[in-house]
């Protein structure tokens, strides 16, 4: 299992934890792993600790994540990014959109 | 085996009705000896018993008799007088001297036979006495020496905790030389800091034990960069199969981000953890919010973590029960309102806090292990740096030439990588390589073969249609190709990537500068980002660049617009 999600602080919050690649071979597992996830959800999680490898695919699939799930109330962060993930994210500018850290 | 009595003898006569009683016996096997030659006798013959018959007259010999007793060993070794005659007063000065029993004829067999067995009893008892005390002896010293191995392994468990981190300070006060409560330090791959802090059941060595399964599982774990839930997990199915029902571990398990503003953690059956901003006030109780780890099995357990945002200059304070239990069995707790105010007063100070503690501690006596951790909530200054990577001696050039059925079938991005990453160096780059050279390869594929347009991924529902409608055209691709071309020439830092299409080509010098479609700007740019000398050929049919293999300075994405929607 390469794509996990879990609830943190009493369902407030939602974690994804991506492991290995990040690419458009994940669009469906990914769109689905937030499928369906709690209205009372405030802040989304995107732990990239596992995460080895990201492309444009994997960027346009957190835009897409971002668009779809809706930016009333909610805030998405973007969490323990490797060294080569952070450069691919910084490039895009996404900490205009994301908390980065 | 027969008791060996000895008979020592004054008279140059020897007592002869005597001597004829003890031997009629047959469950003694008697020696005689002259009292010149006692103290001889004694060691040749090891008695279990001494017969004295002689005269008791004057006061040289009761010292002897004294002398003789007092060479005995620790093991009771009955000395019996036979008198002459009854005289009360040589009687108790014999006794004194060291006799055990005295015998004034005449006497019957039986009397005497009745005598010697009631006091080769109590030697025997003596003997029995010693035997324990030796054995109790034996067994204090292997306690001891398997205490030491076990704290020999204990100190090696721990030792893998993080050394000389400035984050954290604590004070650790065990109970007994084994610690009940565990206290551990990692720092993670990305620069996180990891930590636990318990209080197993109980204290002492029965309530350290489980330490060493639970460390060894935090270190690993750590190291692989797990998050909190994980590890807490992975800890708590160990427990549940190691110990025993009634003892489970206490614990609050921490991730602090290497950025220092955020702490990930999970907590069972510990004291609050105490979130401190930089005005000294307490801003937060974490409260534990399941049962303690090696209770539920694997399947009930509840992994579930908090993410807490932490302002700058805050701090977390963790500690065990035995801080608020102290002087409970005394009648003097130190409840949550006296530590808390402890600890206000110290300004959360450590060293000051430690002082304190040690005060109540004397006045109020201590029950429990003691353990107080202060975090700092600050950049950690563990993330990677980067260095210079070594890379291969050799040049050399990879081709590749994908058909439409090997397209249909391999992953050409994530094979060559594989192959790099056999090189020297590589691997430190292959991430990044990865993102050029799968930019590259979608570009031609998506756009050379596919004929496919980005602007359907501008829709969230575009987006999966885009990925849809790329999946029926890949199936039914017959003809067109795409070439991969990758050569390293040292000693140039670079790998030059070259990826060529048989589609029909397009003016993409202008997506640098006028991005219509975000997506695919993006793709490009990211190429832009990552590589140097970047050019097209072929009208448009190929793209060529250069991949640095050095590490260059943090991206300063001022150059260039965000291409954000």
């Amino acid at each position: 299992m390469s794509l996990t999600t879990e609830y943190a602080n009493e369902g407030k919050q939602f974690i994804i934890h991506v492991s290995g690649r990040f690419d458009f071979s994940r669009v469906q597992e990914f769109r689905k792993s937030y499928d369906g996830m709690k209205e009372s959800v405030r802040q989304v999680v995107i732990d990239f600790r596992k995460t080895e490898y990201i492309d444009s695919s994997g960027l346009g699939m957190l835009l897409n994540m971002r668009k779809s799930l809706g930016v009333d109330g909610r805030s998405y962060y973007l969490i323990n990014c490797t060294a080569s993930v952070r450069k691919v994210l910084d490039i895009s500018r996404f900490d205009k959109l994301f908390v980065i850290d | 085996m027969l008791a060996q009595i000895l008979l020592v003898q004054c008279d140059e006569r020897p007592n002869e009705a005597l001597l004829e009683k003890l031997q009629q016996s047959l469950q003694y096997e008697l020696h005689t000896c002259h009292l010149e030659h006692a103290f001889d006798a004694l060691e040749r013959v090891e008695p279990d018993l001494v017969l004295f018959n002689f005269v008791l007259t004057r006061d040289t010999d009761f010292s002897f008799l004294s002398s003789l007793k007092q060479s005995t060993s620790p093991l009771y070794l009955p000395f019996i007088v036979i008198a002459n005659e009854f005289d009360e007063v040589v009687q108790q000065n014999a006794l004194y001297a060291g006799a055990d029993d005295f015998l004034v004829p005449p006497f019957s067999s039986a009397l005497l036979f009745a005598k010697l067995e009631t006091h080769l009893r109590t030697r025997h008892l003596s003997q029995r006495l010693i035997e324990k005390k030796e054995n109790l002896a034996w067994y204090q010293e292997r306690l001891r020496h398997e205490h030491l191995i076990v704290r020999n392994m204990f100190n090696n468990a721990l030792s893998r905790n993080l050394q000389d981190c400035k984050q954290v300070e604590t004070l650790l006060l065990p109970l007994s030389s084994f610690n009940g409560d565990l206290y551990l330090l990692a720092k993670g791959p990305l620069g996180s800091i990891y930590l636990l802090l318990g209080d197993f059941t109980g204290h002492g060595l029965p309530a350290a034990i489980g330490t060493l399964p639970t460390s060894q599982t935090f270190f690993a774990m750590a190291k692989r960069g797990a998050p909190i839930g994980q590890i807490a997990h992975e800890i708590n199915q160990q427990l549940h199969k190691l110990l025993p029902e009634n003892m489970f571990l206490c614990a609050t398990l921490m991730e602090l981000s290497a950025s220092g503003n955020r702490v990930s953690w999970w907590s069972g059956g510990m004291p609050p953890a105490l979130v401190i901003d930089a005005d000294d006030s307490i801003s937060q109780e974490l409260m534990p919010q399941h049962l303690p780890l090696g209770i539920l099995p694997p399947q009930d357990f509840e992994a579930g973590i908090t993410m807490t945002r932490l302002e700058e200059g805050a701090r977390v304070m963790l500690f065990t029960d035995g801080v608020i239990e102290m002087g409970i069995g005394q009648g003097k707790p130190l409840d949550y309102e006296d530590f808390y105010q402890i600890c206000q007063q110290s300004r959360w100070n450590m060293a000051e806090i430690k002082q304190r503690l040690a005060l109540e501690v004397m006045q109020r006596g201590i029950n429990d292990d003691l353990s107080v951790m202060l975090l700092h909530c600050v950049p950690t200054g563990y993330a990677p740096r980067s260095t210079e990577e070594k890379l291969p001696s050799l040049p050399f050039e990879i081709r590749v030439h994908l058909t439409p059925n090997d397209i249909r079938h391999v992953d050409p991005v994530a094979q060559l990588l594989r192959g790099l990453s056999q090189l020297e160096g590589f691997p430190h780059f292959k991430a990044r390589l990865y993102t050029a050279l799968s930019e590259a390869y979608n570009n031609a594929l998506d756009h050379g073969l596919l004929r496919l347009s980005s602007e359907l991924k501008d829709t969230p529902d575009g987006f999966e249609q885009y990925y849809e409608e790329r999946n029926r055209r890949l199936s039914s691709l017959h003809s067109g190709a795409i070439d991969i071309t990758l050569s390293y020439q040292p000693p140039h830092r670079y790998l030059r990537v070259a990826v060529k299409d048989t589609g029909p080509g397009f003016a993409a010098q202008a997506q640098f500068t006028q991005r219509s479609t975000y997506s695919f700007g993006r793709g490009l740019l990211l190429i832009k980002e990552l590589a140097n000398n970047i050019r097209w050929f072929d009208q448009g049919r190929g793209i060529e660049f250069d991949f640095p293999l050095f590490d260059d300075e943090q991206v300063t994405p001022t150059n260039h617009q965000p291409v954000l929607p």
